[in-house]
Order: structure tokens, then sequence, then C-alpha cells
């Protein structure tokens, strides 16, 4: 069984149901939509082409051990995934975000049967959290001033605040 | 162009807890949005707080008593100083001062700014009870915080009792090891304590309080204490008995033989004791949840437990284990190094450790993975115990002598990764000290350790202690000529 999805820049895709429950956005819609296509206006093709060539890798996989927070994180990415988001940036943002809007997250309080509350903290294998970790292996060993210049962050502190900041190194030093 | 100004804070605190202690500063001064998000949610910081040393905490509470500031302070402070001691080609100090204290009377309580140092003349007090004031210095300012008083029994005269081990359960309880040796019957009383700390949120003075856990007689031991503080080890040495002790104040002991009567070292890592032999580096490992399931009600001798010889097939060669060495005592204790995931206080079933090793003018670790104890043994009184320890990977060279060095100290200090040595002029007696850290130095590469103006005396003293979660390091001017040399305190 398949069900149709069209993205915000009007191109269709045909996507296999066990796939698709992999985003649990598209699963709640699906109960509402019937036959007719399910539209996502905040997903452009290339992102959710994206997105689904993820979902269609993990579709078996076992759902992540429920994670109460006392774990350490790790930010080691399998190899397989580490593949799929070496990207460009626009890219890796676009999936971070788009994961984020497509609720990949809760997907798994459906599939768990838990709280939603405790799901929230079970998601570390979704394509989002791939996408947060290699955005912290990135920023990892570099300057305030090596992240703006790696993600064209504008440095939008003022003198005074930015005055602030360089202080707050001799600050934390006063015990 | 897509930027960060799109990832909204939920999103940014998700990269943040990716992050380590270090980077989370970095990024919080990046931009407007990650700094607001830095100052408004503490999960910001999680990642933080579990590589934040006491020491870091202006406060003292327990963490869920700290305020976001007073974090983020604190992970600024242990960032800075983690960056410098990884990164600085010169260790440069930020902070140093004298202490007039005798050093052999002082004790330094890992992670925590906190020296306690005991009393001077002991051994002059023939008293069957005795208590005594404890001095408990911060560290930080050099100024004397207060002072514990302690109380020990004992019914026969001893020497001055020596500190031996000890353990931060958290930032308000610290448990101590204490041996007093007695004088004519072979035997020495090991006296566990406990000490609370809790600072009054109206004046900020604190106050030390002292209980005795259990006190315990046997042969010339040395001492361990698990890192959660549930657990004492006692070890006679080669030959005679490991005893492992619950810290509940329960006076019956699981009790340990090795086959073989070579010198062994032991200490804690996580849920496993691990066992050593000096010259052949075999491991065991003794799962200490697992020890907690059947734990006896009364001492009897017959449960008492033979480990097996477990060789790891290390390679070849005349190795000695990286060690440290107390001055007063022969205590020693490996350099069994855990991974960086480890450190956090969190425990698991299977761990990746290195055994750190001297073989000539080199240093090589060998790493170790520890998994859950062996379910299909016959002999199940003794391997349903052990985890099973094999080796995860090759020797690998990690740090060579330098040639320059005339006099080499090679001290491992426990859990840590920082060795340290000294090259020293046969004629002016000056020396340069030298760190390497495992995993960031490569081998023969030495960052120097520049002495601070008008702090002559370090070019005449020997580093005794590194902490290097929390960058302290403490030297001692081991001049013959000069009186009461102060010890020297510097925050990297």
């Amino acid at each position: 069984m398949s069900i149709t999805i069209v993205t915000s820049d009007n191109e269709q895709f045909c996507v296999e149901k066990l796939v698709a429950q992999r985003i649990a956005l598209i699963e709640d819609m699906v109960e509402n939509a019937g036959d007719r296509p399910i539209p996502l206006p905040n997903v452009t093709a290339s992102v959710l082409r994206k997105i689904l060539e993820y979902c269609e890798h993990h579709k078996n996989d076992p759902l992540p051990p429920y994670d109460d927070g006392s774990r350490s994180r790790t930010t080691h990415i399998s190899e397989w995934d580490q593949k799929f988001i070496t990207v460009d940036q626009e890219m890796l943002f676009e999936i971070i975000l788009a994961a984020n809007y497509l609720e990949m997250k809760p997907l798994l309080y459906v599939r768990l049967n838990v709280p939603r509350v405790q799901c929230l903290t079970a998601c570390n294998a979704v394509a989002g959290d791939i996408g947060c970790k290699t955005v912290a292996n990135m920023i990892k060993g570099k300057s305030p001033e090596e992240i703006r210049k790696l993600f064209n962050i504008v440095n939008n502190f003022t003198p005074e605040e930015e005055a602030q900041i360089r202080k707050e190194a001799e600050w934390a030093e006063d015990r | 162009m897509a930027n960060n100004r799109n990832l909204n804070e939920d999103i940014s605190l998700e990269v943040a807890e990716y992050l380590e202690v270090e980077d989370l500063p970095s990024m919080s001064q990046t931009c407007r949005l990650w700094c607001d998000v830095s100052r408004q949610y503490a999960r910001f910081w999680t990642n933080a707080t579990k590589a934040i040393p006491f020491a870091h905490y202006s406060r003292l509470a327990p963490l869920s008593e700290q305020g976001l500031d007073e974090i983020r302070k604190a992970a600024v402070r242990t960032g800075n100083s983690r960056r410098e001691w990884r990164s600085a080609e010169n260790v440069q100090p930020k902070s140093v001062f004298r202490l007039h204290e005798n050093l052999k009377r002082a004790h330094f309580v890992q992670g925590t700014k906190w020296m306690l140092v005991l009393p001077l003349k002991w051994d002059e007090i023939p008293s069957d009870q005795l208590t005594v004031s404890v001095k408990c210095y911060d560290l930080t300012t050099g100024r004397l915080a207060g002072s514990v008083d302690m109380t020990l029994d004992t019914t026969v005269q001893a020497f001055a009792p020596s500190w031996h081990t000890s353990v931060a359960v958290s930032s308000t309880e610290i448990i101590v090891g204490i041996e007093r040796y007695c004088k004519w019957s072979q035997y020495s009383v090991y006296y566990l304590q406990r000490i609370r700390l809790s600072q009054s949120s109206e004046t900020d003075e604190i106050t030390f309080t002292a209980e005795t856990i259990s006190a315990i007689s046997d042969m010339d031991c040395s001492m361990g204490l698990s890192r959660d503080g549930r657990f004492l080890s006692l070890d006679q040495g080669g030959g005679g008995s490991l005893f492992v002790y619950k810290t509940d104040g329960s006076m019956v002991p699981r009790e340990f033989t090795t086959e073989s009567d070579e010198t062994r070292y032991v200490s804690f890592h996580g849920d496993t004791l691990m066992v050593m032999g000096d010259k052949t580096l075999n491991v065991v490992g003794i799962h200490l949840p697992s020890l907690l399931k059947d734990w006896p009600e009364e001492i009897d001798e017959d449960n008492t437990i033979t480990l097996p010889n477990s060789n790891l097939g290390t390679p070849e060669g005349k190795h000695t284990l990286i060690r440290r060495e107390l001055d007063m005592l022969s205590l020693y204790r490996t350099a069994i190094l855990d991974s960086s995931d480890q450190t956090d206080g969190s425990s698991t079933d299977t761990s990746r450790l290195e055994i750190a090793y001297m073989k000539e003018d080199c240093c090589f670790v060998l790493p170790v993975m520890t998994g859950p104890p062996a379910q299909d043994s016959v002999e199940k009184s003794a391997n349903t115990l052990l985890q099973n320890v094999v080796v995860a990977g090759a020797e690998t060279k990690v740090a060579t002598v330098p040639q320059t060095a005339r006099l080499l100290r090679s001290e491992g200090y426990p859990c840590q990764r920082t060795l340290t040595w000294f090259d020293e002029d046969p004629n002016t007696k000056v020396r340069k000290h030298s760190i390497h850290v495992i995993g960031v130095d490569k081998p023969g590469a030495v960052r120097s350790l520049i002495s601070p103006p008008n702090f002559n005396e370090m070019d005449y003293a020997t580093i005794k202690w590194i902490d290097e979660a929390s960058g302290l390091i403490v030297m001692r001017d081991e001049r013959k000529d000069v009186v009461d040399a102060p010890i020297l305190v510097l925050w990297v």
C-alpha cells in the first residue's frame, strides 16, 4: 500500500506506507486524508527526497532504547548515516528543520506506546538528531568567530554585548 | 543561504546536548539566539554539568540548587581549563600561590577544591580515643576554610595516621580513608570517615562535620574507594587477601585471593574492581553489582574466592605499570585509564579501559574491554562475579621520554591521562617540568610548565599531584636545605 505526498514545490511522491509511517506528521494525516494526496507545504522536493531516503533505509530498524537522559550522549554517527548527512550546509539545516516540522520524534511515541513526554527524549536515531549531531560535530573545537564563518551566522551582538562576552572568560575565573 | 536563524530554541538545545563542556561557551558566544538559549535553559548545560568538577563551582551546594548563572560560570571555567590543558604548547598557570603546610600531612580530594591537613605530632598522644581537628583549605583561594573534628578510637599505641584515599560522592559529601599503623603489632587500623560540608546562605561560612563509618584492623594494606563511594577495597598485596567492604558500616567483607603471589594493583573503574598483576599484566575484573547479590551476613573464610590468572596475551618485553606512589607508604594505584565517555559517572555493563605501562623509554597503552559476568561457567562461585576482560585493540605507543630528561619521574594519576617529568641540571639542580597528555600529545611531544614571575621555587620543585579535570597542579620544593618549604598550588 502506498500514499501520495505533495511538496511545497508541487512535486508528487508515491511512498510505501511502511516508509511514510516513520514520519509522525504524515501518519496522523493519512487517517483524515483518505485517498487524497497529503500536502507538505513546508518541505521542498529535494529535502523530502532525502528524508524518504533515510526512512527507506531505516524502515525495518528496531527502535532505539528508551533514553531517560541519564546516559551520556554520543556524537557517533553510523557509516550509512554519515554518508547520508554529508550534504551542503543549506541542505543540512533544511533537513533538521524538516525533521522538526515533520515531528519525526513523536513517531516513536506511536511505536513505543510510551507517554509523549518520554518519547521526546527517546529520539536519538531520527534524521533530525543526526543533523543535530552533525552540527555539533562541526562546532567542536571552534571559536565563536570560526563558528560564525562556518555557518554564515551574522554577529548580531551590540558592541556592548560583545564587550560583556569578552569579559566572561575573566569573570569565570573570579572565585 | 540557510543559516542558524531558523534553528529554533528546541533544535539549538538539541545541538547543545551533543557538545562537550569546552564547546558550549563558544556556542553561547556566537549569536544572540544561542546566547539567549544558554542563559534561559539549564538544559543547554546538561552535558557540561556531567563534566564540571566540584572545584569549579563557587558555591557549595548540590547541583539541583546551583543557579543557571553559577553553572554557566563553572562551565566557562572548566572549558577554559580543559582547552588550556589539551591544546597549549606551554602550560601557563593562571593562578599560583604558596601554602605553608607539610605536604606529607596533606591530602587532595580529587575533583574538589579541598585540601585536608592532619595535625602534626599525633604520635605523641597515647590515647584510647583521639579527637583531632583536621584543617580544610580552599585551594582556589589558599584560605583556611574551616576544620573538621575526627574521632578515632584505638586501644594500642599507634603511629600518626596517614591519608590513604578519598572520593567526593557529591559536592557536599566526601569519604576519606585513613590508616593508623600500630607500633608493636604489625597491623593497622583503617578508618573510613564521612565528611559532610554545608555553607550558610547568609554568611557564606562553611561547616565541616565528620562521622566514622567503620574502623577495620588488618595487616598492612593498600586502600581504595569506588567512585560512587559504595565500596572499599583493602588489599594485603601479592600472596595475601583482597577484601571488599561495603561502606555502609557493615564489617563483613567479600574475600579474594589470587593464584599468583606477584605484586598486584587494585583499582575501581565504574562497576568494576580491576586486579592486575605487576609484571604479567594479567587482569581480572570483579563485577561490583553482582558482588552485592549474595553478600554474606557473617564472616565465613570458606567463602574466599580465588581469582584466576587471566592472561590477556600482552605483548612481550619488560613492562612497568604507570602508577602513582605516595610518599609515606608504598601505596600504588594502577594507571588504568578510563575512556573519555566513561568519566561522567554513568556506568554500564561494558566499558572500555586502557592500561598504561612503560617499556624502556616509551609509554604504551593497551585497550581492554570489560563485559558482563560470564553466565555459563561451571565454577559458578567465582566466575559469575568476574567481568569478561579482553584485549580490544593493539598496543599503541603514546609517549616517548625526551632524551634530555636526566631524571625521569613517570607518574600516572588515577583515571587520568597526564604524565609528568622533569629534567634537571646536575650543577644548578634547576628543573624544567613537562607534561604529556595521553591521547592528545604525540609520542615525544611535551609541553613545558612555565614558572610564573616570582615563583623561583618551581625551578627546584617536583610535581606531586595533578588533578587534570579541575586543572590543579601541586608541587613541592625538594631542596634539602630549605626548611618548611611551602607547597606550591597552581591552577591552569
